[in-house]
């Protein structure tokens, strides 16, 4: 069988790619809205977790299929070469889930010995939990598939791994300008979580890490009592941050911190001497 | 014999036709973006 090559470049299929995405994931949620009975006139109503995970997973079909028609018909490449191989990954799956958990874990302990946050409640709830552990996943799934999986794959196809990575962080963070309690600084913690998101990409080109770290990291801050950047989840253990600043993150949750910088920091330079030190060669992006 | 009419498929209604519909997707966008706003948060 003889492979079709794409007639664009890396970059060219970048900037083809973000109206269709931006069309289709704005349509199907918007169908998804429908489906949950949102009123999407009136943007002030809360919704609950359940009508938030019925719209994320109409986006996350959305993603799905503009993912599929690009890679089909774009790129000209196997789907499952946006990173989804799951051989030999699960330990680099559970790594990526317990990463998150120790930064969390580690944030929050931080954070409570300082006296920058304290403990009010905990606040069980088992099906929030089960209905936030699927919302992050699938979060974690469409963010991780488009940034890393078909934006980051495609700069590295253009550009050196690390200009690539470092562009797909930029464009990570910059997603995030919309969201509600953003401040330059916490933009610069999402740059820096597209670098400690992306890293693993630039060595193994598979997802399951990223997806594993981007589910844990989310969904533990929210259980934390954190905002989940700037936006209110589940919480497991309600907490009260006295004065919002740039030490406890705020508003916009941990990642908002300085501890949060210091965190990824670490975590970036350990998965870079994991890989050097692994060092099982090159692999070929197809 | 008769002459087809192709005035419809001119470059200038074509031009024109593109100016329209992107006019109308900009006032959907400007006029709907509190709702578009909460489709694009990550």
């Amino acid at each position: 069988m003889t492979e079709q090559t794409s007639r664009f470049k890396g970059w060219q299929r970048i900037l083809l790619f973000i109206a269709p995405y931006l069309f289709c994931v704005i349509a199907f949620q918007l169908l998804g809205m429908l489906v949950a009975q949102v009123d999407f006139t009136d943007s002030s109503q809360a919704r609950s977790t359940t009508q938030s995970l019925i719209i994320h997973f109409f986006d996350l079909l959305g993603t799905l299929l503009i993912l599929w028609l690009f890679m089909r018909f774009v790129d000209k490449k196997p789907f499952i070469q946006l990173g989804f191989q799951t051989k030999n990954r699960l330990h680099e799956f559970a790594l990526g889930l317990l990463l998150g958990l120790l930064i969390m874990s580690l944030g929050y302990a931080s954070l409570y010995v300082l006296n920058e946050l304290v403990f009010l409640s905990f606040n069980i709830d088992f099906t929030e939990l089960l209905l936030s552990a699927f919302f992050f996943l699938i979060i974690a799934v469409v963010e991780e598939s488009v940034f890393r999986g078909y934006l980051q794959r495609n700069l590295m196809l253009s550009f050196d791994k690390y200009v690539a990575l470092l562009i797909s962080a930029m464009i990570f963070s910059l997603a995030h300008g919309l969201n509600p309690n953003v401040s330059a600084f916490g933009l610069f913690n999402i740059f820096l979580a597209g670098i400690l998101l992306g890293i693993s990409y630039t060595y193994t080109k598979n997802l399951w890490f990223p997806i594993a770290l981007h589910w844990s990291w989310n969904l533990f801050q929210g259980l934390y009592g954190f905002n989940v950047s700037g936006q209110n989840f589940y919480n497991l253990i309600n907490i009260k941050i006295e004065e919002a600043n740039k030490l406890n993150g705020g508003a916009f949750g941990f990642e908002g911190s300085y501890l949060s910088v210091i965190a990824q920091a670490i975590a970036i330079a350990a998965i870079i001497y994991y890989f050097q030190n692994k060092s099982k060669g090159h692999v070929t992006i197809q | 014999m008769s002459q087809s009419n192709n005035n419809s498929e001119t470059p200038d209604s074509k031009r024109l036709l593109l100016l329209g519909a992107a006019f109308i997707i900009g006032y959907l966008i400007f006029s709907n973006w509190d709702t578009l706003k909460d489709l694009l948060l990550f």
